[in-house]
């Protein structure tokens, strides 16, 4: 009886301890690790125009993906960093990229004009609907980004 | 002359952020926690249309286990990626972008997990030479927007939240 009570309170103590460790798991800062998909902005920007949006977005919104783009302005800062990357498409597009603070370091190596890849978690595509948008450009956002050497 | 008159009122600068930030207030007796998103895309013209679009996912919660609730469960991103709002500067009358600060009211469309309701928001402008820095503040409730607390979260997570806009504004610039 006393080691059935043990190994329930062994138990209990295990479930306790594993949930707290989850519930104070802090959020990732960066999508590192294995990318789910590999794919220019050109073919992720076109499967978004074409694609139903559902099926696009369960595809890849919060997936890591690798991709690659000329840097078109850098902001470096203490809370955010941000990559803006000119895919070179026929589209007007604008691609957003931010970055954790630990990650100045490596963008502080880089300058306009460069060509970079990234990693990244994929947030999503928004494709303006109406002719009178004032946010009249596809906007590609990622964040939690690394630069991939 | 008159064709001038015309072309001249038609015309109006835009302005889209180069940084801004959009940040979420929940407070209640029990629980108060925030998140943040630095990636709202923010434009508004010089005779005062504004709007702004976030991708739900990139707000940033201090606990995993939080974020992917926020994004699974509440906001559905993977079926609603996006909130969006769209409107008009409806205090001073007639606004006119010029130097200096405004205090201004907004009104217009705010959609949220697939939903879309009017509100209005009160907020600053304030215009240097090439720059306008805004400010604005506005509750909504989730509710509104068919975000359903459960009964065991009613005591950490409001019904009511308080947003925060900040955002740098520039000319917009065309990619060469």
């Amino acid at each position: 009886m006393k080691k059935v009570g043990l190994i329930i309170l062994i138990i209990v103590a295990i479930a306790i301890v594993t949930g707290l460790f989850l519930w104070f798991q802090p959020t990732s800062k960066v999508a590192d690790g294995e990318a789910d998909f590999q794919i220019s902005i050109e073919a992720l920007v076109n499967e978004g125009i074409e694609t139903d949006d559902s099926l696009f977005n369960d595809k890849y919104v919060d997936k890591v993906i690798q991709f690659s783009g000329d840097v078109y302005s850098l902001n470096i800062g203490d809370s955010q960093s941000e990559i803006q990357l000119d895919p070179n498409t026929d589209e007007t597009v604008i691609v957003r990229a931010s970055f954790d603070p630990s990650q100045n370091s490596d963008l502080k190596k880089i300058t306009e004009g460069d060509s970079v890849k990234c990693q990244c978690k994929f947030n999503g595509i928004s494709i303006p609907r109406d002719p009178d948008d004032l946010l009249s450009e596809i906007i590609v956002t990622f964040s939690r980004c690394t630069i991939k050497k | 002359m008159a064709s001038i008159f015309f072309i001249g009122a038609a015309f109006s600068q835009v302005y889209t952020s180069s940084e801004g930030s959009i940040r979420f207030v929940s407070k209640t007796d029990f629980e108060e926690f925030e998140a943040v998103n630095h990636q709202p895309s923010v434009a508004m013209s010089s005779n005062g249309k504004v709007q702004f679009r976030v991708p739900v996912n990139s707000f940033e919660f201090e606990k995993k286990l939080m974020q992917t609730h926020f994004q699974e469960n509440y906001m559905e991103s993977s079926k609603f990626p996006n909130a969006e709002f769209k409107g008009t500067i409806i205090e001073p009358d007639n606004f006119k972008l010029k130097d200096g600060k405004q205090e201004v009211k907004v009104k217009g469309i705010m959609e949220i997990h697939g939903v879309v309701k009017e509100i209005e928001a009160t907020g600053t402008i304030k215009k240097t030479k090439n720059e306008v820095i805004m400010f604005g503040n506005f509750d909504i409730l989730l509710s509104d927007y068919k975000i359903n607390i459960p009964k065991n979260n009613i005591n950490q997570i409001s019904n009511t939240i308080t947003i925060h806009l900040e955002a740098k504004l520039e000319p917009k610039k065309s990619k060469n």
